[in-house]
């Protein structure tokens, strides 16, 4: 089970590496066959380490590995280990089994971008980052995924290099990203000086020992830090929505299905740490709330159809964020992996409507798609209705669940269940605005002139096979789960995550007759609303004024941290290493010439003067030889 | 043969030297021999690691002549770990810029590598000299080819530039001079292994003001902008990644060392000094307008941090200063090296008229944005293992220290991401030509084993941190 | 002991000194110049002379005996020089020989 472990982690980055180091001795198209198959052997290694582990005895299922120390200093030591466990399994499965399928469809995707092996190789190093981010057994690995991760996103964000909004979409995730290393790099700081360890193992046996309150709470606030970069939620979230400048298979592998979930990750992997500072779970919860309901808002505008599913990514781990806040974990990862399926789908079929429009992402220069290109409208919609929670999908299995939990975790739980549910109408207007523009009515003459059909190629093979693998998962990637009655996946975290809530079955069906009947009447206002158009689309001037500027945040960043920031690097320049650094050596000079040019006048070249000097200095001293003496 | 083996280490270099001043090599003849003798020394410094007892503590391989009895002064050299992996840096990178210098051709070829050479040497003396009179002799050898490597080989600014740099480091030594000779009177021996403990904390602070000249410190910088552009860029890589290592060294082997009480007592500081270069260093490079202008205020920020790791004087933050300061003599090496190669293909390091450098030359993207996300302390790389120590030693003095160190972490990702993108990304620049090559056979010889060194410490960074002893 | 007084000798080599020294720092002709370091000289010796006697040591007298011989080199070196001005069409007048001027 470990080496299949360490296969699954490894075989990307062979792949990577060997993209890399045979440059042109690979054709394009074999770059791209490496990449796949070095994550399909990664999902099989995942599946055979699955297997394995359910051999064992439920509380037996935790297995760590060292290869090497990493780093050590003193007492200080780092292994370099993975931790073979039900969490990290099960993530193992899921960044490598979507990630497999977004690899392929990216094959067709990519075709013929004249720099296919760079974004293979980008590719394939992801996923090794995203596998060692879930399955590192040491405090400081995991943060060694988690910015090699956002190195990633970097560098597949500003894949398109010649663009500069993508290379500054790509800064900005990067260092909005490092803010977040930051934080979380200060959070294991004091871990170190409390505890002296970072490995997991060592940090959930003492963490109660660890004292002091604000210490602890410090500790969970420069983790919490982190996640909430890493999964672009409120404040730290802008950067997502630019990051759809990347190629669409990069935003259903990274900015949907596997990296910006890993603030869940490491919410539920850490939960012993976090339920010593609930005050700081509580924070988390209602942050994923926030984001969820701002989010929601901020997609009901949007025109960019990337931009639409970026922001309803946002609002999805919102709730998996008030999940693993309230301490529901398994619904958490539950819906982690259903939002990983339907999402991707979603992202996927987006970029098979891109492709066709040669590069179009605005809808409203769409239309009419839906008699085109049916098979894609069809798996849209599943991605779609699953989206919205619409039962038999998998998004009803898993949201339901966790909102449920909500209800039975106190006053706090409830307001933060009632925004919830307020999210999922949302969830069903935004999306559905999105579909019936895009997908429904008569084709717009844009899409009549540039529309080109994609055909029974190789390519479209590609897309098309692992689009429909992902509209079958998002139809029954939820029924392994069911409330109250049948939770083999909860079951299966529970050795690592104790849930500290579990719901009654009435909470379980009031939450979610609430929730689809939420859910049905934002998919009724949007059909009004955009298919029927029995109304008018409402205007509210302010309100969309503030949604199109998604609620200010960049302005406040840029008018706050941004500008500041270069006046005082102007600042250091201009009066600092100007006049007192580079100045200080000129003025020393200038003075070092000046004495110099005060001293020789005295140098008169008139004898006399010099007899007068030295006669008048032995005079003088005389005297005070004389005065001394006396 | 064992205890000839650091002498080998100093003389070899200076030797080949004097072959290739005295004897009428040709061009061609001096820089392979000059390649050969750097690349020989790589060799044995390999050879002298192969051999290093780690588990022994103390110094190993040391070799003691007495040179004048009546003032306990003698030539005593030998290797402890810390002074073993800096050589080891020293001598690569070294290495690298007389292959660099050797491939790219130099006017008067015999001059110019015998001085590379003797300066080989001279920094194997610093790390290794056991007697402080030693130390300051081959502290200031190794000063004396760099004045006239920047002067004489430098770019239109190297007269500026190198009486800046002489009047800064002049300025240092004498200061350092005199506390060695306060130190060796009053001890009654200049040996820095038989030399007690001393609480004179002005001759420490003597110590300390040539170091933070030669590191530098804030405000101690003003040569560094002009000698890091003017010189040639192996020279400005040598300056950056070696030289500077000098007072690295000197902070843990003497000033730290033999200073026990004042180094505390003076604590906070060095600690604000260096908290203050990295800070101002960050800023001002990020604002820096050429990628030279980049790489030399990043090395300011980043020799800062390593003073930081050094006086937080703690295991954790010495173990991550010795570490960093091999991450950065390699960093810093290759970064000049490949600005080097930029300016050869664009004729300039501006980045106004740089741009788009990505497209079709795969090496040099390749090279930079590698050597470029590894400068930027990307966790899982060896300076993020470097960085991590130090700040973890920090935040034992402090959490305040720590807490700047995390922002000039955001800040160093800034300025490094913008060097990268104005070099490679967007818009083609005005002076990039269509036709400038990717990197030539010779280049890649000359960068890629540095990068490779960085690649090869980010997979194993404990293979330094674990064969540490202080 | 006979004749005037230590004191007397004294006096008069301080005067002689005096005006020696007003001769060196006025006159700007080098001859006069050389002639007033010469009385200068000269007091000094007639001091060292009047202090030996009234001492009753020698050495006073050997010395001064010394400084004649040093005088009397000084006034061939200085006089050469003079004579080598003069032949040269160099005027004669400290106050111009100002080459060394700062």
């Amino acid at each position: 089970m470990i080496t299949a472990a360490w296969i699954c982690l490894l075989s990307p980055l062979a792949a990577s590496l060997a993209i890399t180091l045979g440059g042109t001795r690979l054709s394009r198209r074999q770059a791209g066959y490496a990449a796949t198959f070095s994550v399909l052997v990664s999902f099989v290694a995942a599946l055979v380490a699955f297997f394995q582990l359910l051999n064992d005895a439920p509380e037996e299922r935790s297995h760590v590995s060292t290869l090497w120390t990493w780093l050590s200093a003193g007492e200080f030591e780092v292994g370099l280990s993975i931790l073979v466990d039900p969490l990290s399994v099960f993530m193992m499965l899921v960044v490598s089994g979507v990630g497999f399928l977004i690899v392929a469809y990216s094959i067709g995707y990519m075709d013929g971008s004249d720099e296919e092996r760079r974004y293979f190789a980008y590719m394939a190093l992801f996923v090794f980052s995203m596998l060692l981010l879930v399955q590192s057994g040491d405090l400081v690995i995991l943060l060694s995924g988690w910015g090699l991760v956002g190195l990633c996103s970097y560098l597949l964000i500003g894949y398109n290099q010649e663009r500069p909004q993508a290379i500054a979409a790509a800064k900005k995730a990067f260092i909005m990203n490092a803010f977040g290393d930051a934080t979380m790099a200060l959070a294991l700081f004091v871990l170190i000086q409390r505890l002296g360890t970072l490995e997991y193992g060592g940090v959930f046996s003492q963490i109660d020992s660890v004292g002091g309150d604000w210490a602890m709470s410090l500790i969970a606030l420069g983790l919490l830090g982190g996640a909430v970069a890493k999964s672009a939620q409120i404040p730290l979230h802008t950067w997502l929505p630019d990051a759809m400048e990347g190629p669409t298979p990069v935003s259903a592998l990274i900015h949907a299905a596997t990296m910006v979930t890993a603030g869940v990750y490491m919410l539920v992997r850490l939960n012993p740490v976090f339920e010593q500072a609930p005050g700081v779970q509580d924070l988390a919860a209602g942050l994923g709330a926030t984001t969820l309901l701002v989010a929601g808002l901020i997609a009901l505008v949007q025109t960019d159809i990337k931009r639409v599913i970026a922001y309803s990514t946002m609002s999805q781990i919102g709730y998996m964020f008030l999940g693993a806040g309230l301490a529901s974990y398994g619904n958490s990862m539950f819906h982690l992996m259903t939002h990983a399926f339907f999402k991707a789908l979603l992202f996927l079929g987006a970029g098979i409507v891109i492709h066709a429009l040669v590069s179009e992402q605005d809808i409203h220069r769409m239309g009419g798609l839906g008699r085109l290109l049916p098979k894609t409208y069809a798996a849209m919609l599943i991605g779609a209705l699953a989206l919205a929670g619409i039962p038999p999908l998998a998004g009803f299995f898993s949201k339901d669940s966790l909102l449920a939990a909500a209800l039975e975790a106190g006053p706090y739980g409830q307001l933060l269940w009632a925004v919830g549910l307020a999210g999922t109408f949302l969830t069903g207007l935004y999306t559905f605005r999105m579909i019936f523009i895009v997908f429904g009515g008569e084709p717009s003459p844009f899409v009549r002139e540039h529309l080109h059909r994609p055909g029974h190629t190789m390519p479209a093979l590609w897309m098309a096979w692992t689009v429909g693998a992902l509209a079958v998962l998002s139809v029954v990637g939820g029924w392994i789960q069911f409330a109250g009655l049948w939770h083999p996946l909860s079951d299966f975290i529970e050795p690592v995550a104790v849930s500290g809530v579990e719901p009654s079955g009435l909470q379980d069906a009031v939450t979610s007759v609430l929730a689809v009947g939420l859910g049905l009447t934002g998919i009724g206002i949007a059909w009004w609303i955009y298919s029927a158009r029995r109304a008018v689309v409402p205007r509210f001037a302010l309100a969309q004024q503030v949604l199109e500027h998604k609620f200010y945040f960049d302005e406040l960043y840029d008018a706050v941290f941004y500008r500041p920031g270069v006046w005082v690097a102007h600042a250091a320049m201009r009066f600092v290493e100007g006049p007192l650094i580079a100045g200080s050596i000129r003025g020393l000079t200038e003075g070092t010439r000046l004495v110099a040019t005060r001293v020789t006048e005295a140098q008169t070249g008139l004898l006399r003067t010099y007899a007068l000097a030295l006669g008048s200095g032995a005079a003088i001293l005389t005297l005070v030889f004389l005065a001394v003496r006396a | 043969m064992n205890e000839w083996l650091t002498t080998i280490l100093i003389l070899l270099p200076i030797g080949a030297a004097l072959i290739v001043w005295l004897l009428p090599w040709s061009s061609q003849a001096a820089g392979s021999l000059a390649l050969l003798a750097a690349l020989a020394e790589v060799g044995i410094w390999i050879n002298t690691l192969t051999r290093f007892d780690f588990d022994a503590a103390g110094i190993q391989f040391d070799q003691q002549q007495t040179w004048f009895d009546d003032l306990g002064v003698s030539y005593h050299v030998g290797l402890s770990s810390f002074s073993l992996w800096l050589i080891g840096m020293a001598v690569v990178v070294m290495a690298a810029a007389v292959a660099y210098a050797f491939w790219t051709g130099r006017d008067r070829p015999r001059a110019y590598f015998g001085l590379m050479l003797f300066l080989t040497g001279a920094v194997v003396g610093v790390f290794s000299a056991q007697d402080l009179l030693l130390f300051y002799v081959f502290f200031e050898a190794m000063l004396i080819p760099l004045y006239v490597l920047v002067g004489v080989w430098g770019g239109a600014g190297r007269l500026t530039a190198t009486i800046k740099f002489v009047i800064y480091t002049m300025a240092g030594s004498l200061l350092m001079l005199a506390a060695i000779v306060v130190y060796g009177l009053s001890e009654g021996t200049f040996d820095l292994v038989e030399g007690a403990d001393s609480d004179n904390a002005w001759v420490f602070l003597g110590f300390v003001a040539a170091f933070a000249v030669k590191a530098p410190l804030f405000p101690l910088h003003g040569w560094l902008p002009d000698a890091y552009r003017e010189s040639s860029p192996e020279v400005a890589a040598v300056l950056s990644g070696v030289v500077s290592k000098a007072a690295g060294y000197g902070f843990l082997a003497i000033a730290i060392a033999k200073f026990d009480e004042p180094a505390r007592d003076l604590q906070p500081l060095l600690l604000g000094l260096a908290a203050v270069g990295l800070v101002y260093g960050s800023i001002v490079a990020f604002r820096a307008p050429d990628v030279r202008g980049v790489i030399a205020y990043s090395s300011l920020a980043q020799m800062s941090l390593i003073t930081i790791g050094l006086f937080a004087l703690n295991d954790l933050g010495s173990t991550g200063a010795v570490l960093q300061m091999v991450n950065h003599g390699l960093l810093s090496g290759a970064l000049f090296l490949i600005a080097g190669v930029i300016e050869r293909r664009a004729a300039t390091g501006e980045f106004a008229r740089l741009g788009g450098m990505a497209r079709g030359r795969p090496a040099l993207a390749t090279l930079l944005m590698t050597t470029g996300v590894i400068a930027l302390a990307v966790p899982g790389s060896t300076a993020f293992a470097g960085e991590f120590l130090i700040l973890a030693g920090a935040f034992d003095e402090g959490w305040g220290w720590a807490v700047v160190g995390g922002v000039a972490i955001v800040l160093a990702a800034m300025y490094m991401l913008r060097l990268i993108s104005a070099v490679l990304h967007e818009q083609v620049g005005t002076s990039v030509p269509d036709e400038a090559l990717d990197l030539r056979p010779g280049e890649l010889a000359v960068i890629v084993p540095l990068v490779a060194s960085l690649l090869a410490l980010s997979v194993w960074p404990a293979a330094i941190t674990d064969h540490l002893s202080f | 002991m006979k004749g005037p007084d230590v004191s007397w000798y004294v006096t008069l080599s301080a005067f002689l000194f005096a005006v020696g020294a007003l001769g060196v720092l006025l006159r700007r002709n080098p001859l006069i110049v050389l002639l007033s370091l010469e009385i200068m000289l000269n007091s000094a010796n007639l001091a060292l002379i009047g202090f030996a006697r009234h001492l009753g040591d020698t050495a006073g007298q050997v010395f001064a005996l010394a400084v004649m011989a040093v005088a009397a080199s000084e006034v061939v070196v200085g006089l050469g020089l003079i004579v080598a001005l003069n032949r040269n069409r160099i005027a004669l007048d400290v106050d111009r020989l100002n080459t060394l001027r700062g």
